[in-house]
């Protein structure tokens, strides 16, 4: 046997090696070839509404035949809960005499911290049945956290075969970058690549916004038609909920893309002045220092009109601040889509859904109105929300007082604008314990630290909540003592003995809590210990369990003080999503953890390097400078060490402050759209530093050179 | 000088690193990442390796990549398995781009071929000072099937066989028409012919083109390698008479039969090529790795029947164990000495007692830490094991490649076939077919197994002496695949294998995996604990301590079925399901 000349091999070395050397005219030739021998593709899965007569799932429920009744059925929930309603079984046929209403939509629209206890279902059944008579109605909730817009249409078509009366309709807040991730520069598909790369060349970041924002707005039309074809040929009644958001007292901090000339270090000395002002109660120079922020970022940025809100509400400008927030919210939807911003319905959204209520003549309960009307024109803010999106009791019963009302006007038993103050006045208060109320609010707590990338301070926040929960029921600062155990443990937080308390406590946190997060949330750790310590309450300060090698790993997630960066990339779960052994600071500062039981000298060793030098990264433990390390484009390390006399018995904190790149961002965006077009990842932002290696050393005093903070040394290696 | 060796985005991707030359660190990503066969460049690995060797990134001088990705694509192209869609498909520089972007290395990347990466994976590790060198898998660039030879430090290549021509493709598209999964079934396809007859073989033949030279041909007409996991063409199910097996249906006698013909034919064919390669170098001593080579019944015959007085078989022979083979040749050509002969497999992560002991500490489990009573804890295990418990066993560092070899495995009394049949249905939930390893102390391994030498590495089958006093680790053939062990290369497991001898007599213990069906074994403390009461095994040894499954809170098994693996919540879940996602 001998081996055969083959001419289709040489043709694939040949284009091999040009796709290497050559990749436009490799991909080129390839197309040519592709084009010649004529399309095979096969043709794309159409969306059709299902005909199937059989019964099928609605979600998790499954139909089951019970003695001939059909039922539909899901499994018990875990220990840890799910996403979904916990009700077991749903008959197929609805009992006589009972008003069926299904209610979809996202986890606002279930729940989230305080179901299954409390739910948006739960309140507008009792609201309605307190009106038109026990057991005149039921609410079915098919809501659940993470829906999305395809499942959102699957959901309502299946809840069809229950024979519901009326559908209501609370979505809008999950409509963000992971519906339309291929609109991100980070994602793994090389047409959204390039098309990124193509907006950005026609008209700069805000066409990008543009298109990444009427990309979103195409898809969640084409769900909300489909929704309404269900509702109409099955005539249906159906109130369509436009979701209001947290604007008072949620933040939405993003950086600022790559600016011209030297925007970015101006963009960032006056976010610095803007803080300094807002702390020092002078709002109209923080106005003055936002402004400038604008107009450096061509009024695309969120940072800026979050600033311009706070600095508003200092001169008591509500109507100013409110619009300033909405600002903020809107642009962290569709700007650079760089970043994820909190689960938030945008203006666009609201006026999305309003628009589909019109003109298909469903009912409207607008949250936006009815929560100003409510509030007398302030901020929406934590008298109605929890967090971003998730509201509180009061604003679950205002939100479905305002369901009811528009319900109760089909009928003409309420006017279906101001019918909700009837509803809200007349229904007794929502049956909940202070036990779930207080879970709820340290959820809020751990949520806030987690997940708010402020621009102010959040301790008064997260205070509030703690001590809100302590005053609802103080049980749960056995919680807050548990929490304060997971943070500092290496042990996955299911495996840890406080997992077993807390599931024996009257009312378990769960994932849906934040129970369950990585990171160190030092803030929270602050919060519960002070709140822990006025309240009189003993509790184990935080230590590190395990010191593996005498050695700590400050990039391991439980070590990130600062919370989530929700910088796209990092979030991704797709498996073609790039991965790095080092991490990237997209903020100039950030912020690391450690607990110790007693201190002790250590060495810290960093490697880290920057996008431009040399420059130096400001070192800072416990709010003291200790160090100034110069920082190249390649690797560099430093070994700094620390006396016992600079460390604290407890939480310890170290901060990096990255410097400013000294660079002409225009050039920077424009190798960006370059790196885009040919269909790679590409930063449209600075990245102010990276680290690959941040570690704690301890060891005996004799053995570590000991310096006080203010005479550390810094050096090469 | 610092080499990183990597082996990624096809299967079980690795890294390892060698400091002057030596292997200081290795592993798979999937022990970290928790998911099987992972494979996407080995980040987590890449750190372990860098923190086993006291360096960051700034310290390394190169980083080895295990093929050429040029020649890659130019197969992939040729077979029309590119899709074009996925960025960086048609860019054969993907994997350098993610190399610098996901380890941040800007220094120099050498590539290697596929095939020289896996002849060097076992050449440069095997002590010898030449060799005949083979390697067989399915495929990396072209070659499926290389031939060489190795004086030194040098390796040369002289023959290949090119895809889609592959005796690894062949067994895979057989073990897809038996039901089995590509790429991790091929184990099954190995356990179940054992218990059928080769009656199908001539028939298999035909699937074949071959003569007494180094190459063959597959004949296309049966197979299909762009449909993904599914293998093979209509004409198969014509050739064979008899039809693919459906993964849920029970193997029958036919399944058992076809399983032993293509066993043989792989077998035979090995022989054949081994055979022409001794005649071509002369050499008395083979160095063999690729996929092929984790086929110890095959390994056992060519070291039983083929021509070579000595065979080295690497304990990762796979793609993962072509970053040490990279590795070791970019090393070399820097001017590095060549790595030691490997006498282990223990290159992965170890913890500290005082960390286990911390960690056991913050859960709700009772447990004995035995820490300075090395041997009452040993006699403690052993009593437990004689007592036909199976022991969940952590000792030191995790192992590299597919075998647990005594630092994350399973344990049981081998005299016992009841705990073969409880291991197979309630804790591995496996076929039942499939055979269970023993290991056993060197000195004593020839009272027990019809072995001609050390077998550190668990890749070749033998026959056992007395079937009867081993049932548990017998297969139904009467062979074994057994691992030798030395107190001087795996101190720990040789004491327990001791001390077991002096309770039973049997220096021989049954030694499968720590891990259940579907997961990668067990890589830290946590995922041992996790997976001993997951598993419902009786004991488990962390270190020095020692855990009964009575000390378990039921409760507290009830959430871990439940609770996330680890801290990895963000990695492992989709989109839909990611706690960070939506709202």
């Amino acid at each position: 046997m001998s081996k055969q000349a083959d001419p289709k091999r040489a043709w694939a070395d040949e284009l091999a090696a040009l796709l290497a050397i050559d990749p436009v005219q490799g991909k080129a030739e390839l197309k040519r070839l592709k084009d010649s021998e004529g399309s095979t593709e096969p043709e794309e899965d159409r969306v059709s509404i299902h005909t199937n007569k059989r019964p099928r799932a609605i979600q998790i429920w499954r139909p089951i035949r019970l003695g001939g009744d059909l039922q539909f059925i899901r499994p018990e929930p875990g220990p840890y809960s799910d996403h979904y309603a916990q009700r077991l079984s749903i008959p197929a046929e609805k009992p006589a005499g009972l008003r069926r209403i299904c209610l979809f939509g996202e986890s606002a629209a279930a729940g989230y911290l305080y179901a299954p206890h409390l739910t948006p279902s739960k309140v507008l059944q009792a609201q309605l049945c307190s009106i038109t008579g026990e057991q005149s109605c039921e609410v079915l909730d098919f809501a659940r956290t993470n829906e999305t817009l395809s499942n959102l249409v699957a959901t309502v078509e299946a809840a069809l075969q229950l024979s519901p009366d009326l559908l209501v309709l609370y979505a809008g807040n999950n409509w963000n970058l992971l519906e339309t991730a291929e609109c991100s520069p980070y994602y793994p598909n090389e047409q959204g690549r390039t098309d990124y790369a193509e907006a950005l060349k026609q008209g700069g970041l805000d066409q990008v916004a543009e298109w990444s924002a009427r990309r979103m707005l195409s898809l969640a039309s084409t769900a909300l038609e489909a929704i309404a074809e269900l509702a109409n040929s099955n005539n249906l009644p159906m109130v369509v909920v436009v979701p209001e958001v947290n604007l008072g007292d949620w933040q939405n901090r993003q950086p600022a893309p790559w600016l011209p000339a030297d925007g970015i270090a101006r963009w960032y000395h006056h976010h610095d002045l803007a803080r300094d002002a807002l702390d020092q109660g002078q709002p109209k120079v923080a106005l003055d220092h936002a402004m400038e922020m604008l107009q450096l970022d061509a009024w695309s940025g969120s940072t800026a009109y979050r600033l311009m809100s706070l600095a508003r509400l200092q001169l008591a400008d509500h109507a100013g601040a409110i619009q300033a927030a909405r600002a903020e919210v809107d642009n962290v939807l569709y700007s650079t889509q760089a970043m994820l911003g909190s689960p938030q319905a945008g203006s666009m959204v609201q006026a999305l859904l309003r628009s589909f209520a019109t003109r298909h003549e469903f009912m409207l309960a607008d949250l936006p109105q009815v929560f100003s009307d409510y509030l007398h024109g302030e901020m929406p803010d934590r008298r109605l929300f929890l967090d971003y999106c998730h509201l509180s009791v009061e604003g679950i019963e205002l939100a479905m007082a305002s369901v009811s009302a528009q319900i109760l006007s089909l009928s003409g038993q309420l006017d279906a604008n101001e019918g909700w103050r009837t509803v809200h006045s007349r229904v007794p208060a929502a049956d909940i314990s202070p036990q779930a109320s207080a879970t709820a609010m340290f959820g809020a707590a751990m949520h806030t630290a987690h997940r708010m990338a402020s621009v102010t301070a959040m301790d008064e926040l997260l205070e509030y909540w703690c001590n809100r929960a302590i005053e609802t029921w103080p049980g749960i600062a056995s919680s807050m003592q548990q929490v304060l155990a997971m943070r500092s443990s290496d042990l996955g937080p299911t495996m840890h003995a406080a997992e077993l308390a807390n599931q024996a406590s009257e009312c378990p946190l769960n994932p849906q809590h934040g129970w369950h997060y990585d990171y160190a949330d030092i803030d929270l750790v602050n919060a519960i210990v002070n709140v822990l310590q006025r309240c009189g309450i003993d509790y184990d300060l935080p230590g590190e369990s395990t010191i593996s090698d005498q050695c700590l790993d400050l990039l391991l997630p439980r070590h990130q003080a600062s919370p989530l960066n929700r910088f796209f990339p990092e979030l991704m779960v797709d498996s073609a999503a790039p991965r790095r052994a080092w991490q990237r600071f997209a903020w100039p500062r950030c912020r690391f953890a450690f607990q110790l039981p007693m201190p002790a000298p250590l060495s810290l060793i960093l490697t880290a390097r920057l996008a431009e030098g040399p420059a130096s990264v400001k070192l800072i433990l416990n709010g003291t400078e200790l160090a100034k390390l110069e920082l190249k484009t390649n690797w560099q390390r430093h070994r700094v060490h620390v006396g016992e006399d600079a460390l604290r018995v407890g939480s310890n904190v170290i901060e990096l402050v990255w410097p400013i790149p000294d660079v002409d961002g225009a050039a920077w965006l424009n190798q960006a759209q370059t790196l885009l077009s040919q269909g790679r990842e590409a930063d449209v932002h600075p990245v102010f530093g990276e680290l690959a290696r941040l570690e704690l050393v301890f060891g005996p005093a004799d053995k570590l050179e000991s310096v006080r903070p203010e005479k550390a040394l810094s050096c090469d290696d | 000088m610092n080499v990183l060796g990597v082996s990624a985005f096809f299967h079980d991707s690795a890294c390892c690193l060698l400091q002057d030359g030596q292997l200081k660190a290795a592993a798979a990503q999937e022990r970290f990442s928790r998911r099987k066969h992972d494979r996407r460049l080995p980040v987590d690995a890449f750190r372990y390796c860098l923190r086993a060797g006291g360096i960051d990134i700034s310290d390394v001088d190169c980083v080895a990549y295990y093929e050429q990705p040029v020649k890659k694509l130019s197969r992939q192209l040729w077979a029309g398995h590119v899709n074009i869609e996925t960025p960086g498909a048609l860019d054969p520089k993907q994997p350098l781009h993610a190399i610098r972007t996901g380890f941040g290395f800007d220094g120099t990347i050498k590539c290697f071929d596929h095939v020289l990466s896996h002849a060097a994976s076992a050449y440069l590790y095997s002590g010898f000072e030449d060799s005949a060198l083979l390697t067989a898998d399915a495929v990396g660039e072209w070659a499926s099937i290389a031939y060489g030879q190795a004086s030194g430090d040098e390796l040369t290549i002289f023959e290949q066989v090119d895809y889609p021509h592959s005796l690894g493709l062949l067994y895979s598209a057989l073990t897809s028409y038996l039901g089995f999964r590509v790429n991790s079934g091929e184990y099954k396809l190995m356990g179940l012919a054992a218990y059928g007859k080769p009656r199908y073989k001539p028939k298999l033949r035909q699937l074949v083109d071959n003569n007494d030279g180094p190459l063959l041909e597959l004949n296309q007409e049966y197979f299909d390698f762009s449909r993904g996991a599914r293998m093979y063409a209509p004409a198969m199910q014509d050739l064979l008479g008899v039809p693919p097996r459906h993964p849920d249906q029970p193997p029958t006698e036919h399944h058992a039969d076809l399983a032993s013909s293509v066993q043989q034919l792989l077998e035979e064919q090995m022989l054949a090529k081994s055979r022409w390669l001794h005649q071509r170098t002369g050499s008395d001593r083979l160095c063999f790795a690729g996929g092929v080579a984790l086929n110890c019944v095959a390994n056992g015959r060519l070291h039983r029947e083929g021509p070579y007085r000595e065979v080295f078989v690497p304990p990762a022979p796979g793609d993962d164990g072509a970053a040490m083979g990279a590795a070791a040749l970019a090393a070399i050509e820097l001017g590095e000495r060549r790595p030691s002969k490997l006498s282990h497999a223990a290159w992965g992560p170890s913890w500290a007692g005082p960390d286990i002991r911390a960690m056991l500490a913050e859960t709700p489990l009772e447990w004995t830490s035995m820490v300075q009573d090395e041997k009452g804890l040993m006699k403690a295990i052993a009593e437990r094991l004689a007592a036909g418990k199976l022991v969940g066993w952590f000792a030191g560092a995790m192992e590299f490649g597919p075998r647990a070899l005594g630092s994350r495995s399973i344990l049981a009394d081998p005299r016992n076939a009841e705990l073969r049949d409880r291991l197979n249905k309630q804790i591995k939930n496996r076929e039942s077919f499939r055979p269970f390893a023993p290991s056993v102390l060197a000195g004593k391994a020839s009272d027990w197994f019809e072995l001609s030498c050390a077998s550190p590495f668990m890749l070749e089958t033998c026959s056992v002496i007395e079937p009867d006093k081993l049932p548990a680790v017998t297969h139904v053939d009467g062979s074994a695949r057994p691992q030798t062990v030395t107190a001087e290369n795996q101190p720990r497991f040789a004491q327990l294998l001791q001390a077991f001898e002096q309770l039973t007599g049997c220096p021989v213990l049954l030694n499968t995996s720590f891990n259940v069906r579907g997961e990668p074994i067990v890589c830290s403390p946590e995922d041992a604990l996790r997976c001993f009461v997951l598993a419902g095994l009786d004991t488990l040894v962390l270190d020095d301590c020692l855990i009964d499954s009575e000390a378990i809170p039921a409760e507290w098994a009830e959430l871990l079925a439940h609770g996330r693996v680890g801290t990895r919540w963000i990695d492992d879940r989709p989109a839909s399901q990611n706690l960070y996602a939506f709202s």
